[in-house]
């Protein structure tokens, strides 16, 4: 690999589909002037989002291409939109205006995102510089390598693969169509420099929608809930083995913004450009199906439409999300009987008495107890600080302070309801004697930019306090 | 009251920083150590780390398990399919077929209602290699795979490191047991000089990361001339008749010297055929980094085995970006132990064993066992003196000979006939040389956990293992698992577990690398200037 292949990648992955990305948004919401940095900061994130829904479609309907075939007509798809900006430039321009001088407003903004520049260098020196070891992302990396061997995305997931793989999570086909991506620049499977170096522009995407979108409270407050959640030492650790969460974390965030957005504009169009920010968000993880109850609900709450309107919207939203996703939850509907693909299939293997699976897995992960499930499982972010830091201290410290003053903010409610919604879920499905919610401390990652928002309000409140006194 | 303020603002945000960012600085520092010894110790920059090929780096940077994975290699054949409990480390860095432990198709093998209905089932799959991880046993404990890992007669270790075990089940055995009877053929060989290098990439990580220039440089052992290679290329040998015309079992170990002189770093490679020619797999026999004055020459030397179903092999010297000239290279068959046991001992009595049958002694005994890791190597040691025997750890000790260079290995062989009941596992306690009035720090080794069979009937055990580098003295022990702590996991297994051992023998190879048995030394040409 060259230096060229490099700059290829990067210009391709993190410049032209966060821009197509934008003027696709662009184009659907019409948004006002002042609102393009916004609109920017929730549409960037799902620019390879497209890369990936391209490039699996185009594997999809013609396999066995070259590789040149499928970077061409990926880019050609994602220029295309481009077009936008020759008729709208300003439309270009008035965002990193705006985000400049976000950046220039005070010297303690300026060091917060020094910090944060800081957090996004060490993370892609340390991906450029430390191999894939960790185990899921080794699967990951292995189903792109066997996606560009193959050349034909319908063979995902993999269940009998002729070398033996069988695909153990079978998420969506997003993450691996990105290191399938990454590994058509490159030209060998075996090397993996390109794709590991994806999840660390996450961390910047996941950082831009804070410092840009939200309108309330000091924006410094936003960056500080950045930095608390890319900083958390679980986040930054899985951060630095490329693994999939920083980007369930980060579209997630964006697609709430979007709810948070469509909810208060209440229009078709944005109720379109928002089922399709879910719909991509959904095509990160498996777990992100949980977005329909937990962002129909905030929608449905939030929302100061008559509940006709809502319906209606809610229901345009659905159409819009399926367009993109539908496919995959179709095929495994059809293929495994279930929404989320071959769990009927691995139950099979799970269930058996002699394998122990889950217990195995509770066990070793010191969760066997009442005790230790409540400590390690349900409420991990509260006892496991190692892993986690003071955030969800913090985060409780500032749902005091909410509740007694009663006061919030809309977008606050959307991020209070998916943490709500979160652990409500969490509780039942343990008190049913139901433990695939807590068996792994990574899935509470999924509301985590919620609760690290909630810390740095935390944060603030006492320093507020202390300053005040 | 402004000073108190500041000072709660400070120590409130050291406490922040302390739990907030030290675990993240950490990461960040220890990859950053870990990328800096690896680009130090192969004379490269950082752009050159980046490219590298990530098997080689975390074998470098991690050993462990990946080192068990480049030697699996070794002992799979091309056509073999393991069944895996942890894919995907095997999967990415063995290349070889496998199957998932998570696959549906096992469906029935786990079902399995006896030891041969699993083994049949596993056969029907073509599984005819199983590895098993320090973590695994808890999870399969309780499946008829378990108790075929511990039945001798269906399944043997073949290769065990670092707590990762390499199975061979019962069809293989078969060929196992009788070794292979090797012709050799000069004529047939010549026609593979000149390999395609395609041939080999991706067998090794090493060649697949970085291609080489065909044949640039090539030298067969047909004439005496000693030569100066440089650059980038590969150099062939074609194999000594006296060697090929030995028997080689897939359970016999080979040594190879290589008295070499240079700079750079360069690898030495095994490529295996059948004795059809077929090319059948390679493996990284040693990789070294040559001093950078290049002017003293080194003795590079490591033990290998050949891989099930090879008759013929060639060695292969790759180098990248280096200079060398080879004064020697041998290999000889290292593996031939002492017909006689250098220790015997026999413990058939119950008192003498372990035993044990309430759960709290579990606690009290690791303390104890704790206390034999602070144990002083000096004290006067003699073969077969038991000396220590509680509820879960019995040392067997001896005081070896071993005073060779501290980069000296030397193997043995244990082999023990037990009964018992429950899960034991069986350790080696090695004490560095050092002077006799000196403290050692041992280290202990782990070869593998084992399973009784459900009626107790005696089984036997045998395990290969490497003395460490610089070794002065080393104790064999049995750990018992107490059953409580596999909790659940061990189901059917009794509340309780004793090991009788009826008789352990220990079997020192003869041959180390200051004595070859010198079966071959070929002598080298430089063919292409």
């Amino acid at each position: 690999m060259d230096l060229q292949q490099l700059i290829e990648f990067l210009l391709a992955t993190f410049v032209l589909s966060p821009l197509s990305s934008y003027a696709v948004f662009h184009m659907l919401v019409k948004p006002a002037e002042q609102d393009s940095a916004r609109l920017l900061s929730i549409t960037v994130p799902f620019g390879p989002c497209l890369i990936s829904l391209i490039l699996f479609w185009l594997m999809y309907g013609f396999p066995g291409n070259s590789t040149s075939f499928y970077i061409f007509s990926t880019c050609t798809a994602l220029v295309a939109p481009l077009g936008y900006f020759f008729v709208h430039p300003q439309s270009l321009t008035r965002p990193f205006k705006d985000i400049l001088s976000l950046i220039l407003q005070s010297k303690v903004m300026l060091i917060l995102l020094i910090i944060a520049f800081f957090l996004f260098f060490s993370l892609l020196l340390i991906t450029l510089l430390t191999p894939v070891y960790a185990n899921d992302p080794l699967q990951y990396f292995l189903e792109a390598r066997y996606l560009l061997h193959e050349k034909d995305s319908s063979l995902y997931p993999f269940t009998q693969y002729v070398t033996g793989f069988y695909s153990q999570t079978r998420h969506p086909p997003f993450y691996s169509m990105l290191l399938t991506w990454s590994m058509l620049f490159i030209k060998n499977p075996h090397l993996t420099l390109l794709g590991r170096i994806i999840a660390p522009f996450y961390v910047l995407y996941g950082s831009l929608v804070f410092l840009v979108f939200p309108k309330e409270k000091p924006r410094e407050l936003w960056v500080v809930a950045a930095l608390a959640t890319f900083g958390t030492p679980l986040v930054y650790a899985l951060c630095a083995v490329s693994h999939i969460d920083v980007f369930r974390m980060t579209t997630y965030l964006a697609a709430a913004c979007w709810v948070y957005w469509c909810a208060t504009r209440g229009n078709v169009r944005h109720a379109i450009a928002t089922g399709l920010a879910v719909g991509l968000a959904m095509r990160v993880h498996t777990s992100a199906i949980l977005l329909v109850p937990f962002l129909g609900l905030s929608f449905l709450i939030l929302s100061k439409d008559s509940w006709k309107n809502r319906l209606l919207l809610s229901f345009v939203m659905i159409a819009s999300m399926l367009t993109i996703c539908g496919f995959d939850y179709i095929r495994n509907i059809l293929i495994y009987g279930n929404l989320v693909s071959g769990t009927e299939e691995a139950l099979k293997i799970y269930s058996i008495n002699g394998l122990n699976y889950d217990e195995y897995i509770l066990i070793s992960r010191d969760m066997n107890t009442l005790p230790t499930l409540l400590m390690n499982g349900m409420f991990a972010g509260l006892f496991n600080i190692d892993k986690f830091g003071l955030e969800y201290w913090f985060a409780l410290y500032a749902f005091y302070k909410i509740v007694v003053s009663r006061k919030f903010s809309d977008l606050e409610l959307v991020f209070l309801f998916q943490i709500a919604l979160y652990y409500l879920m969490v509780v039942i499905s343990v008190v049913l004697g139901m433990n695939f919610t807590v068996k792994n401390y990574r899935y509470s990652l999924m509301v985590h930019p919620f609760v690290a928002y909630f810390s740095a309000v935390g944060i603030y409140e006492i320093y507020k306090k202390i300053t005040d006194n | 009251m402004k000073y108190i303020k500041r000072l709660l603002i400070i120590s409130a945000a050291v406490v922040v920083i302390w739990y907030q960012v030290s675990p993240a600085a950490k990461v960040f520092l220890l990859r950053m150590m870990e990328a800096r010894s690896f680009m130090t110790k192969n004379h490269i920059g950082i752009w050159e780390k980046c490219l590298f090929n990530d098997f080689e780096v975390l074998r470098f940077t991690r050993g462990g398990k990946y080192n068990f994975f480049c030697y699996a290699t070794n002992y799979l054949p091309k056509k073999s399919t393991t069944l895996v409990f942890r894919q995907n480390g095997f999967a990415t860095f063995v290349d070889r077929h496998f199957i998932s432990m998570n696959d549906s198709r096992l469906y029935d093998v786990y079902n399995a209602k006896s030891v041969d209905e699993c083994l049949h089932q596993l056969l029907k799959l073509n599984v005819d290699y199983v590895l098993t991880t320090p973590y695994d046993l808890p999870l399969i404990s309780k499946t008829p795979v378990a108790k075929l890992l511990a039945t001798p007669s269906r399944s043997k270790i073949i290769f065990s490191a670092d707590g990762y075990d390499l199975y061979l089940i019962n069809r293989r055995l078969e060929n196992v047991d009788g070794s292979i009877t090797l012709s050799y053929d000069s004529n047939q060989m010549k026609t593979h000089h000149g390999m395609d290098w395609s041939l080999t990439s991706g067998a090794s990580p090493y060649v697949a990361a970085s291609p080489l220039a065909d044949g640039k440089y090539y030298i067969d052992g047909t004439n005496s001339e000693k030569g100066l290679y440089t650059g980038r290329g590969h150099l062939l040998m074609a194999p000594s008749r006296n060697f090929y015309e030995c028997k080689i079992s897939p359970l016999d170990d080979y040594i190879i010297t290589v008295d070499i002189a240079g700079y750079g770093k360069v690898c030495v490679y095994a490529v295996y055929y059948n004795k059809n020619g077929d090319l059948i797999g390679s493996a990284e026999l040693i990789q070294s980094i040559m001093d950078s004055d290049g002017k003293k020459g080194t003795r590079l030397f490591n033990q290998f085995r050949t891989p099930v179903g090879s008759a013929q092999m060639r060695i292969l010297f790759v180098a990248k970006d280096a200079w060398f000239t080879l004064d020697r290279v041998t290999v000889s068959k290292a593996r031939t132990y002492d017909t006689e046991p250098m220790w015997q001992g026999t413990m058939s009595t119950a008192p003498q064993s372990p035993n044990f049958s309430r759960p709290p002694l579990e606690r009290v005994a690791r303390n104890k066992f704790d206390e034999y890791m602070g144990a002083d190597a000096s004290e006067d040691i003699q073969w077969g003196k038991l000396l220590e025997n509680d509820d879960h750890v019995t040392l067997y000790s001896g005081a070896g000979d071993f005073t060779d260079a501290p980069s000296s290995r030397m193997r043995y062989k244990v082999d023990a006939v037990l009964s018992g009941k429950g899960v034991f596992k069986f350790m080696t306690i090695s004490y560095p040389f050092k002077e006799n009035t000196q403290k050692a720090s041992p280290q202990i080794q782990s070869h593998g956990y084992f399973l009784f069979p459900e009626d107790e009937s005696p089984v036997r055990l045998t395990r290969h293992f490497d003395a460490p580098a610089g070794l002065a003295d080393f104790r064999v022990g049995f750990k018992i698992i107490h059953p409580r702590k596999l909790g659940p996991f061990i189901g059917d297994m009794p509340n309780e577990g004793k090991v009788v051992i009826n008789s352990l023998k220990i079997y020192k190879n003869v041959s180390s690398c200051t004595e070859f048995t010198g079966l071959g030394t070929p002598e080298w040409k430089q063919v292409f200037p």
